[in-house]
């Protein structure tokens, strides 16, 4: 199989089944329009759907809703096979994990690739 | 809607929302607002204000095993005396995740303690504020999305001489149950007709009900109060006009929230900016 080469480079792959899964998880809930996975990676999450609606509630609603699609990214990740990493030798537990997903999906500076990043180093896919 | 004293006043508002163009989490500010106002009312009184609104990150201080302990900062600045004017708050927050393992479905809770100051040029007051909140929600894509929000909490506020000529007692001890329903319905992904697909059409609705309220809001005989907002958007993906603007709206809201003191009709007409890529 030969990949195309993106203008992120390693840093937005489909070599990298991270990235991979956090490109179907959006594509299916956030891109308003079909959107190929080379060019998703610069795009900054201030454009996803999420992002967009957190100014139609009250503040807590748009907390509640961060909290939410940091649960679905779990949940996205998990039923592709992916484990929470380690860290000292445990194993982050979801409560951590929310914590580290929920300020960088608040950040609407942040693109899509840097939250691949983040979700890179926070899940591990075990090796077939 | 219930019966209240209403409020004549009707604005209309245009928004211009500035996000921190090239700017990142560093900067502090989640966006700001700044708002040329027209206000009028049956009095046919006419003003002009500007609104500068910022709301700041949410800070986490420090992360325990089940909770977090942090802090947030929000509020607007009117020129002219606004009801509609969200006033200036600082507070800590401590959230508990200890009920984490039932977020799992579409049913999610969230322990919440809040406290901290709230002032604005109406009157002054310091909360302190506790309480749980439930939510369930359902999505279907990005096309329809409905989140229903329930919330309980306890507040207890000491007010200023401002508010103590409004009517209100030194303190306030009350309970204050929040019911909010929002829905989002996006046209894209329904319809390829050009300008339709980009609509997105929202509404919020929240309910209060505060009980052992001893307040200028109790003395106009409200117990209760509610707040409804319409918001139809037009939406750009994914790198906008001239790569900043990504939503036009307009909005038209009717009601008051707990930190207003009477009801509001409000126009908002406002573009979104921020720098796609």
């Amino acid at each position: 199989m030969v990949f195309d080469a993106t203008p992120l480079g390693r840093a937005w792959s489909l070599n990298n089944k991270a990235h991979v899964t956090l490109y179907e998880d959006f594509n299916e809930n956030e891109f308003l329009e079909p959107t190929p996975f080379e060019e998703s990676g610069a795009i900054k999450l201030s454009a996803m759907a999420y992002w967009r609606d957190l100014r139609l509630g009250s503040a807590r609603m748009a907390q509640t809703m961060l909290r939410r699609r940091s649960v679905k990214i779990i949940k996205s990740f998990k039923d592709d096979g992916a484990a929470l990493t380690k860290k000292n030798g445990k194993r982050l537990n979801k409560d951590e994990a929310i914590k580290v997903l929920q300020p960088v999906l608040k950040d609407g500076s942040k693109t899509v690739a840097e939250l691949g990043a983040v979700c890179d180093n926070l899940f591990e896919f075990k090796v077939s | 809607m219930g019966k209240r004293n209403r409020f004549s006043g009707i604005a209309v508002v245009i928004c211009l929302c500035l996000l921190p163009l090239g700017a990142n989490a560093e900067s502090g500010l989640d966006w700001i607002k700044l708002t040329p106002e027209l206000l009028d009312s049956d009095e046919a009184d006419f003003a002009v204000g500007l609104k500068f609104e910022f709301k700041a990150n949410d800070n986490i201080i420090k992360s325990f095993e089940k909770g977090t302990l942090g802090y947030e900062l929000k509020g607007e600045w009117a020129s002219e005396e606004d009801a509609n004017t969200d006033p200036i708050e600082a507070k800590v927050n401590l959230s508990f995740d200890c009920l984490s393992d039932l977020t799992e479905g579409d049913i999610y809770f969230l322990g919440l303690l809040e406290a901290g100051i709230i002032a604005d040029d109406r009157f002054e007051e310091q909360e302190l504020e506790g309480g749980l909140t439930m939510g369930v929600a359902y999505e279907n894509s990005p096309t329809f999305k409905l989140y229903l929000l329930g919330h309980y909490d306890w507040v207890y506020s000491c007010e200023s001489e401002q508010r103590d000529q409004l009517g209100g007692d030194d303190t306030d001890d009350f309970h204050r149950l929040e019911l909010e329903a929002l829905a989002v319905q996006r046209f894209v992904r329904l319809t390829d007709t050009p300008f339709i697909k980009n609509l997105k059409l929202s509404g919020n609705y929240r309910y209060f009900s505060q009980q052992g309220l001893d307040s200028a809001v109790d003395d106009a005989g409200q117990g209760s109060f509610d707040y409804i907002k319409v918001d139809l958007a037009y939406e750009w993906w994914p790198n906008g006009v001239f790569g900043l603007i990504q939503e036009a709206f307009v909005a038209y809201s009717y009601g008051h929230l707990p930190t207003q003191t009477e009801d509001q009709a409000v126009w908002t007409v406002g573009i979104v900016l921020y720098g796609a890529k």
